[in-house]
């Protein structure tokens, strides 16, 4: 086994084809993106250089902007929402509970499921006119809202789904974490008199501190790159209210045939994402512990 | 014993992947043990975008002369659907088999957004089909200036042009030049519910304010006055489109449009105005906003909304043996505005779909050819099938079973004095969603009707 950890053919030859693989369908894409964000162009006709003018255009778009305020909305939310009852899932679930892999499972099945199926289950939910949440205020005799086509409510009501359907997914992140902590900690510490919410905050959070720092990453990332679920719920409308960047760079290549101006929003997240990705790296650093 | 938690969530990962990579071998061994369901395999890899595809193609004859195989490329997805256009689209597929035997078409239908993008993909890519369904004016534009579309002057006879009805050339004429064939002259109209208008004792409106007493009585008793789904944009368009059409009638319209008239015209704010007016006091429901336009045409074939102002294609739907409406609905002209100066004879709508054919196609004839039959014989079967008015001279046979609606619409229009086609297919591109969420800001009250003019005034500068 160590003459091949230390061989470094033996490291290129692995590694070599996952890179070539990885390098043409995700590297290339993204600089020939950064090429198309430098040009005014209608993916048919002549390409004329701009240079960085459709980057300076969208600081003066209203409705990118918004997106981007929006985006960061969501990541924010994604942290309060998803990852605090996902920790809290996961902490109550490693336990030892009755019934753990039931439940595991219960709270697992929304990350299963298709993002266009909860999409259309929650287009049901929120209809205005037939939908299962009007139905629900109508019992108590309050008004119904149009919870999709109102600009005050939408990004709640889109946001949501979203926030609701990962949770499982950083529950069981988390979950594994936690299983990775040795039992005999926790025992010492039931002999010493520790009650569990003292275990969970002493114990537990401190030592999957790295796992908690890679449902976080995933939690920011995903939302700022997020565009399946707001598509099949609202495609960023109405009137931009719910647009995210990449709900917006869609509608500007594919209806608004702007590729330049498009490509330009595509490098601005992938951007985004890296800035967000070593902020995280840098402000939230992990010892490698041991047992 | 020596490990970090991260490295069995490295070890999860690494293992689903192996599972989901022993699953893709699986199916390959499965696949290569016949050859049919290998080459099946191996198409679907190759068009997954495909949803409907068959080959029509009739059999090699002996003596028939050389086998051509042209490629087409449509909207038209579904084999099974009830709307006009796709039965008559369907018809002439399977007609052409007979009647062209030399040529082989290859028919590939997407469904109508995903179709958008994937010639778009094709375009860049150099990888255009010969014959291929799409919109005209603003939407083709850019197609003909970077000559990706063959000029039908060469093939078209001077028997075609003497089919051809007026005007059903414009939105594919470019520098004098046609680039495509007309199939359907598709109209709007003010649908109304007739049940719901006797039952709650309102006057089917003649008049702008026998339109708005409507609306008001509608609202009042609980019903939706005019179904809309403005979640998708471009049915707003429309109910600006004919309040512009009455307001500054069809010519003015056209020319600000087309951007050889200013939008910054009395008229036009007072269209603007009048569309928000009708918003406001709920002339649309509560929740046309978040409304798609499935939902709003649902809405209207069950009965829970009074009116709608929609092209003919609505006409199948209405009929439709499992509408609530079927037999209670009636198209009327949009009403006149008074002050306006557009008349009840200029219309929404017009003739704006069509085949095209690709430059690079190696045999430019044959697929002229297909193009120009399925246009024609696609016109007067999806007026049959009750979609649109016919675009070609033909005899229509028996037309007892023809649509109710659409005989209703073919009399109302037949003194048409100008259209304005649909302002997003005329515009195109970025001006088409420019127009789109300016009307949506304008239905939102979000900016008065004088900055909307204005603002929609700089896309002619």
């Amino acid at each position: 086994m160590d003459k091949i950890l230390g061989n470094k053919k033996a490291y290129f030859i692995f590694v070599f084809p996952a890179f070539v693989v990885y390098f043409i369908m995700a590297f290339i894409p993204i600089i020939i993106s950064g090429y198309y964000s430098t040009l005014e162009w209608n993916g048919i006709g002549e390409k004329l250089f701009v240079g960085f003018d459709n980057f300076i255009a969208l600081t003066k778009n209203d409705a990118f902007m918004s997106s981007v305020k929006n985006s960061l909305i969501l990541a924010v939310a994604s942290i309060i929402g998803q990852l605090i009852p996902a920790m809290f899932l996961a902490i109550i679930l490693s336990r030892n509970i009755k019934g753990e892999g039931i439940y595991r499972t219960v709270y697992f099945i929304p990350v299963l499921l298709s993002t266009v199926v909860i999409g259309q289950l929650f287009l049901k939910i929120y209809n205005a006119d037939y939908g299962a949440l009007n139905a629900f205020f109508g019992l108590f005799g309050l008004k119904g809202q149009d919870w999709l086509g109102n600009t005050k409510l939408v990004l709640g009501a889109a946001f949501f789904p979203i926030i609701w359907q990962y949770i499982g997914y950083h529950m069981l992140i988390l979950y594994t974490g936690i299983k990775g902590v040795p039992a005999e900690i926790y025992e010492a510490a039931q002999i010493d008199g520790a009650n569990e919410s003292q275990m969970a905050f002493q114990i537990t959070i401190p030592l999957i501190k790295s796992t908690m720092k890679v449902s976080l990453t995933f939690a920011v990332i995903g939302s700022l790159k997020l565009f399946d679920l707001i598509w099949v719920l609202t495609k960023g409308g109405p009137l931009h209210a719910s647009e995210v960047p990449s709900t917006l760079m869609y509608t500007t290549i594919f209806t608004r045939m702007e590729y330049g101006s498009g490509s330009a929003i595509a490098v601005f997240i992938v951007a985004e994402c890296l800035l967000f990705y070593f902020l995280i790296e840098k402000f939230f650093k992990v010892d490698n512990i041991t047992y | 014993m020596k490990r970090t938690a991260l490295k069995k969530a490295v070890g999860l990962l690494v293992s689903t992947a192996m599972i989901v990579s022993l699953a893709g071998c699986g199916s390959k061994d499965s696949g290569s043990s016949s050859a049919d369901s290998a080459q099946e395999s191996a198409q679907a890899q190759a068009e997954p975008e495909s949803s409907a595809e068959e080959d029509v193609g009739s059999q090699t004859e002996p003596g028939n002369g050389e086998q051509i195989t042209i490629t087409l490329w449509s909207q038209f997805s579904d084999p099974n659907s009830t709307d006009g256009n796709y039965v008559a689209f369907y018809n002439a597929l399977e007609s052409i088999k007979t009647d062209m035997p030399n040529v082989n078409v290859v028919h590939e239908g997407t469904e109508s957004e995903s179709y958008k993008v994937k010639l778009r993909t094709a375009m860049a890519g150099n990888e255009l089909p010969d014959v291929f369904f799409n919109w005209g004016a603003g939407t083709m534009a850019p197609y003909v200036e970077a000559g990706l579309v063959l000029s039908m002057d060469e093939y078209m006879t001077d028997e075609m042009k003497g089919k051809i009805l007026g005007g059903t050339l414009d939105n594919f004429t470019f520098d004098g030049k046609v680039y495509g064939y007309p199939y359907s002259v598709a109209v709007a109209s003010l649908y109304v519910n007739t049940e719901l208008f006797e039952q709650n004792n309102v006057k089917i409106p003649e008049t702008y304010d026998e339109f708005l007493t409507a609306v008001d009585a509608f609202k009042a008793a609980g019903i939706t006055p005019i179904s809309l789904g403005e979640r998708d944009l471009w049915p707003g368009l429309m109910i600006f489109g004919i309040h512009a059409i009455r307001m500054a009638g069809a010519a003015d319209f056209n020319a600000a449009l087309n951007g050889e008239a200013s939008y910054n015209t009395p008229e036009l704010v007072e269209a603007a105005k009048l569309v928000q007016e009708l918003a406001a006091r709920g002339g649309f429901g509560d929740s046309a906003m978040g409304t798609s336009e499935d939902d709003a045409v649902a809405a209207f074939k069950q009965g829970r909304a009074a009116m709608m102002f929609m092209g003919s294609w609505l006409n199948g739907d209405c009929e439709a043996d499992d509408a609530a409406v079927k037999g209670k609905i009636s198209v009327i002209k949009f009403p006149v505005i008074e002050g306006g100066k557009g008349t009840a004879d200029e219309f929404h709508g017009g003739s704006g779909e069509t085949f095209l054919v690709s430059s690079n196609t190696e045999h430019p004839a044959e697929a002229a050819a297909v193009a120009q039959y399925i246009c024609e014989k696609m016109s007067k079967d999806q007026y049959l099938a009750g979609s649109g008015m016919p675009a070609w001279e033909a005899d229509m046979g028996d037309t007892s079973e023809l649509n109710r609606l659409s005989q209703e619409i073919a009399d109302l229009t037949k003194d048409a004095t100008g259209y304005v086609y649909w302002l997003d297919s005329l515009t195109g591109g970025s001006a088409a969603d420019t127009l789109m969420n300016e009307i949506a800001n304008l239905i939102a009250g979000n900016e008065t009707p004088e900055e909307f003019c204005a603002n929609l005034q700089t896309l002619n500068e």
